[in-house]
């Protein structure tokens, strides 16, 4: 029942986020913007879509939006979003290599098609991902000494029930965590979701060659991952959020999650996106806060 | 008038292939600049090439011409690298090959056109050679791979092949293909001078609709002795201007767009349709067209008083400056564009680089000055130059460019309009003998020139476009070279450059 309830708010929740993303960009931008539930229309719609498929794609082609989707959803399982007791608790660096996983079988099936956008595409989002790997490390290595509990189990059951401000180490936490939530989900100022331009594209030109059924799993599969990143990044904010009876904790996981999307939108509003080049610096700066959270751990 | 020039053919004895040779290099090593070359078939079988120079001092033009075989000449590139582009356009159009060109692919017939076709050879000459296929530069080396974008692109935009050769995410080499928009324009302008070839000139760049008929209006002025009076003259300057700041907004959105800075994006695709129902009101068409006339201006035109444009201009201006302010100023929109598609300044200068990306790369050069209509010439207009030659350079140059249009704007609606506006009454003759009309606009993009034979009756028996495009497409490939890949858009929406007026 409790694992039910908790990856129907996931899954339903997701495309709010989405949602209220761009509805904050249009608002900023002086635009009137599509409703917030365009992305739920957008899912109905793919998902009625039959799906065209390149003559040279190969079996993985066919296994990748699956599996991207399954294992984002399990991720979501292990992720509190309205209590702290999880579906599906698990360790730190399993939680992390699980994270890998969608993103391996993406880059693959981005290869697999060859052309030349999912090759670039595919090399980027490794290159990527691969320097934000020291920092998600480091992150939720302090995470998991935060709560004190158990790292084998359920890394965020043990937080605090108190203010984030009584632990400035929480704050540089969540703040690590929001900037991988950038680097992690392709948003501005990493990469551009938005953009029509295959040159430029990091994430959106490995799915180029998806299409129908296939793009609807990888979008809520994005949709789904950016809401386990806020949701991470909120509980740590806000862990009292996560130990409220259920008639209460509903409308706070929802308001976190509208939140985050009106955050999210603020900064893709106000900033261009950065230089490829510079993205290292970008991480580099997540993986310094991470390792002055731990420091800071481990002297208090 | 500075902006037009007739040279008599009559009296000009083609050159040997020596002279012309030593014409075009001293020329260029004089700093001069190249505005146009292209053959003439003046009968079966025979062939002139002619060169236009301009020169930076007001009004100097230049001409020189040599009889060419009709199998090959010399190519001009080594001692002119401008004439690139304009040799493999005379290659294709006539079939006489430069001989020794560096890289001689087709300009426009790719595969899938007749090997043989060569529309401007006429009959008489013997049959040429076949014409050989495309080939792409090869880069080899570990780890290089290719990347093909278009001709069809992910967008509402004109088509276009780019072929990159990159080692992991730098570019090694860039080569463009163009030719996709050919349509025969210039034969078109050929015949009896009338309204047609100035509804042809408004459809070259869609773009540049002002730009292009301004050249086009005053170089059928001058060959038919029908000048337009000054009132004329003056609403051809500004709307020419509000032209310039319109596609100058739409670039800057464009930029912004292109970055992911919303900002931007927004306000100046605003401001770009705000400048645009300005020249709605003015001309009667949002574009511009329609705004000549041969000897003066539309019927309808000017749509707007010019104190009530002076008021829509000053409100327009302010906005311009407060988002241009913002937007050039913010520090993730000035690190993205920092160092990012240099052309460096000799680059520019051998290419014969022109208009806002010359200006970008420290290239003094500016038509409304060099070479100015009778009301820039009146109200000289301010140049803008920056030596970096980036991204960041051509947005600024933009962004000054458009402030410069709105100070001049506002001086010359204030000022008083002389003589009527309506097209000459005068009888419309032929210059009487053979010429060679060379006319200069500077269009927002950059130089336009337009440069006709006409027989003495008027008649034009040839008829030569140069849009900015044609300088500065090559410019291009030489700015993104060592660049990422992820920076090509950008660099390519800094010169956003004309495809349809580069396939004329």
């Amino acid at each position: 029942m409790d694992f039910l309830l908790h990856m129907t708010l996931y899954i339903a929740l997701a495309p709010l986020l989405s949602g209220v993303l761009r509805k904050t960009k249009a608002f900023l931008a002086c635009r009137q913007g599509a409703p917030v539930w365009q992305p739920y229309a957008d899912l109905w719609k793919l998902f009625h879509r039959g799906i065209v498929r390149s003559t040279s794609a190969s079996w993985l082609f066919d296994l990748s939006a699956p599996v991207v989707l399954g294992g984002t959803l399990v991720l979501a399982a292990a992720t509190p979003l309205h209590s702290r007791e999880v579906p599906l608790p698990m360790h730190f660096v399993l939680y992390i290599y699980l994270m890998a996983l969608p993103r391996f079988f993406q880059t693959l099936a981005g290869l697999d098609t060859g052309s030349a956008f999912g090759g670039l595409g595919a090399s980027r989002e490794a290159a990527v991902s691969a320097m934000a790997e020291p920092a998600l490390l480091l992150s939720m290595c302090g995470l998991a000494h935060l709560g004190a509990a158990d790292p084998l189990n359920m890394f965020l059951s043990g937080l605090p029930a108190e203010t984030a401000l009584r632990h400035p180490e929480t704050i540089l936490i969540a703040g690590t965590l929001f900037l991988l939530l950038l680097a992690e989900n392709s948003r501005i100022p990493v990469d551009d979701p938005a953009t029509h331009l295959e040159l430029t594209m990091i994430h959106e030109a490995m799915v180029l060659d998806h299409s129908g059924v296939d793009l609807g799993m990888i979008q809520l599969a994005s949709s789904v991952r950016l809401a386990v990143f806020s949701a991470l990044a909120s509980g740590v904010l806000f862990p009292k959020a996560l130990t409220l009876p259920v008639y209460l904790a509903l409308p706070a996981a929802l308001l976190r999650l509208s939140l985050f999307g009106v955050l999210i939108g603020a900064v893709e509003a106000g900033t261009a996106r950065m230089k490829l080049s510079r993205v290292a610096s970008f991480l580099m700066v997540a993986t310094v806060l991470a390792a002055i959270a731990l420091a800071l751990q481990y002297a208090g | 008038m500075r902006c037009v020039h007739l040279f008599d053919l009559d009296a000009v004895n083609p050159l040997g292939d020596a002279p012309f040779r030593t014409f075009l290099a001293g020329g260029i090593a004089a700093g001069d600049r190249l505005l146009a070359l292209f053959a003439e078939r003046c009968g079966p079988g025979r062939f002139l090439v002619h060169a236009a120079l301009g020169g930076s001092f007001p009004g100097k033009y230049s001409h020189g011409c040599v009889e060419v075989s009709p199998k090959s000449f010399p190519t001009l590139t080594d001692v002119c690298p401008g004439a690139h582009w304009f040799e493999r356009e005379i290659y294709d159009m006539f079939g006489i090959l430069p001989q020794g060109h560096p890289e001689l692919n087709p300009l426009r017939f790719h595969e899938g056109w007749e090997k043989r076709f060569f529309p401007m050879r006429g009959d008489g000459s013997p049959s040429p050679e076949p014409r050989r296929g495309y080939r792409f530069l090869q880069v080899r080396g570990e780890g290089i791979h290719e990347i093909a974008v278009g001709p069809v692109h992910a967008g509402i935009i004109e088509p276009g092949h780019f072929r990159f050769s990159c080692a992991g995410e730098t570019i090694q080499n860039l080569e463009i293909q163009l030719g996709y928009q050919h349509k025969g324009t210039e034969s078109l302008f050929t015949g009896a001078p009338g309204m047609r070839q100035l509804l042809l000139s408004e459809s070259i760049s869609g773009d540049t609709a002002v730009g292009h008929s301004n050249a086009c209006a005053r170089l059928l002025e001058q060959v038919l002795g029908t000048p337009a009076e000054h009132a004329a003259e003056k609403w051809r300057s500004v709307a020419l201007e509000v032209e310039r700041i319109a596609n100058h907004c739409g670039d800057l959105g464009g930029l912004s767009t292109d970055i992911g800075y919303l900002f931007g994006a927004s306000h100046f695709s605003r401001l770009r349709g705000t400048a645009l129902n300005l020249l709605m009101r003015l001309t009667g068409n949002r574009f511009g067209r329609g705004l000549n006339r041969i000897g003066g201006i539309g019927p309808r035109v000017p749509g707007i008083g010019a104190e009530d444009l002076l008021t829509e201009l000053a409100r327009l201006g302010s906005e311009v400056e407060e988002a241009g302010s913002v937007l050039l100023e913010a520090p993730s929109v000035v690190a993205r564009m920092e160092g990012t598609g240099r052309l460096l300044a000799a680059t520019a200068k051998t290419l014969q680089i022109v208009g806002v990306v010359g200006r970008a790369s420290g290239r003094d050069i500016d038509a409304r000055r060099d070479f100015p209509s009778p009301c820039f010439e009146e109200h000289p207009p301010r140049v803008v130059v920056a030596a970096e030659g980036d991204v960041l350079a051509r947005a600024r140059i933009r962004y000054e460019e458009m402030r410069s249009s709105f100070r001049w704007l506002s001086k010359v609606l204030s000022s008083p309009f002389a003589g009527t506006s309506s097209p000459h009454a005068g009888p419309a003759s032929g210059p009487g003998r053979r010429t060679l009309a060379v006319s200069v606009e500077e269009g927002w993009r950059g130089e336009i020139v337009h440069a006709a034979i006409v027989e003495g009756n008027g008649h034009i028996v040839r008829y030569k476009i140069a849009d900015p495009s044609f300088h500065n497409w090559p410019g291009l490939s030489f700015a993104v070279q060592k660049n990422v890949v992820s920076d090509f858009p950008l660099c390519n929406k800094s010169f956003n450059l004309s495809y349809s007026g580069a396939d004329l």
